[in-house]
């Protein structure tokens, strides 16, 4: 069923059309707030207000800006509100519950290279959490939950060339935090990461 | 997505395409490395808290009115209801306006009658018009007649709500 069909059944007053967008979104909502905001608790309780809000104001979805960008630019204003009452902070991704690399190879990559692939999972999730929010932000939308740079932008209610700007510095400076932490370009086998 | 000794790793085709400045490749590679990355998940249960919030705020109706909640359900409920009405008036009333009608059918001829033989015995405009105008007057004072027009403006009025309500569901659902 379509979100603009899941809408429309909500507005109608059916509650398994609003438990139908809350089930098929509330993952890419917490994603972006929990990327924002320090604390998995805090960020619970903003994904439950940011669907709130969203669920009050249905009658005012635009359906040309796609539900979900529309959702996840609710999603950023309330986590953005939230950190300017609480301060800047920054998530600690390695601290989350549950948190842990996926199983990526298919074949036995063996012990070395397993090793090799969590140090660099842990190293990339520490400078992620380093960085600074929007920057954050604009990285995880752009290539963990793969939306473009129009809808990056509506999202965070910034321009199109802000938003690729923010992936770029993003990506620049997560580049020079790796590189600073060990690793490189360079393929000095097996692995590429220098003893410190 | 295997990783083969002799393959060059994101991680290392990421930070070679930065040396170089080659955005494309960069952007790509950083792509494959970030999927990689777990994304935080909503704790257990997330969704049921959402919709008991939603729920105690009045944001969405609990589930009891679920079943009247559908658009095509109401609306058959709406002209069911009506439809009832409607029967139920007529297997009321309907001995009595058909009584009602027979009598204005007589009365009328009785009337004409009259009227002829009124204007042949010399009888002027204005005498007549009163007499016709006592004689409407006389037939509408009686309980039946009264009651029936109560019970007809009765009926207009619940169809008219009826109708309203139906129209503003319609506008609002297709909002």
């Amino acid at each position: 069923m379509s979100d603009d069909r899941l809408v429309r059944d909500a507005l109608a007053g059916q509650q398994d059309a609003y438990a139908g967008l809350l089930q098929r979104y509330e993952r890419p909502v917490f994603h972006v707030i929990a990327r924002l905001v320090r604390d998995p608790g805090v960020a619970e309780e903003l994904a439950q207000e940011t669907f709130l809000k969203a669920f009050r104001r249905l009658g005012t979805f635009d359906q040309r800006r796609g539900f979900l960008p529309w959702l996840l630019r609710i999603a950023h204003n309330t986590a953005v509100d939230a950190l300017r009452r609480r301060g800047p902070q920054t998530l600690d991704i390695e601290t989350e519950p549950g948190g842990g690399a996926r199983v990526i190879a298919s074949d036995d990559p063996g012990p070395d290279r397993q090793t090799e692939h969590r140090l660099e999972v842990r190293d990339l999730q520490a400078a992620l959490a380093r960085l600074r929010p929007e920057y954050r932000l604009a990285l995880v939308l752009r290539f963990q939950e793969e939306h473009t740079y129009k809808q990056i932008a509506y999202v965070m209610g910034v321009s199109e060339g802000t938003a690729k700007s923010h992936v770029h510095r993003a990506r620049v400076w997560l580049a020079h935090e790796m590189q600073t932490a060990g690793w490189s370009g360079a393929t000095n086998r097996p692995g590429s990461r220098s003893t410190k | 997505m295997g990783h083969d000794r002799n393959q060059t790793r994101p991680i290392e085709a990421w930070l070679a395409a930065e040396q170089r400045s080659d955005e494309t490749t960069a952007d790509a590679a950083l792509h494959d490395l970030i999927r990689m990355l777990p994304a935080p998940t909503p704790p257990a249960g997330f969704a049921s808290r959402v919709m008991a919030a939603a729920a105690r705020d009045g944001i969405v109706r609990p589930s009891t009115h679920r079943v009247w909640s559908g658009p095509t359900v109401r609306l058959l409920a709406w002209c069911g209801g009506g439809a009832a009405a409607l029967v139920g008036t007529l297997v009321v009333l309907g001995p009595s306006l058909v009584r009602q009608v027979v009598g204005v059918l007589n009365i009328s001829v009785q009337g004409f009658v009259w009227i002829v033989r009124g204007l042949e015995g010399g009888l002027d405009t204005w005498s007549l018009m009163a007499e016709i105008g006592r004689a409407v007057g006389t037939s509408l004072a009686t309980p039946e007649v009264s009651a029936s027009f109560f019970v007809l403006e009765l009926v207009a009025v619940a169809a008219l709500y009826t109708l309203h309500r139906v129209l503003s569901y319609d506008k609002g659902s297709t909002r």
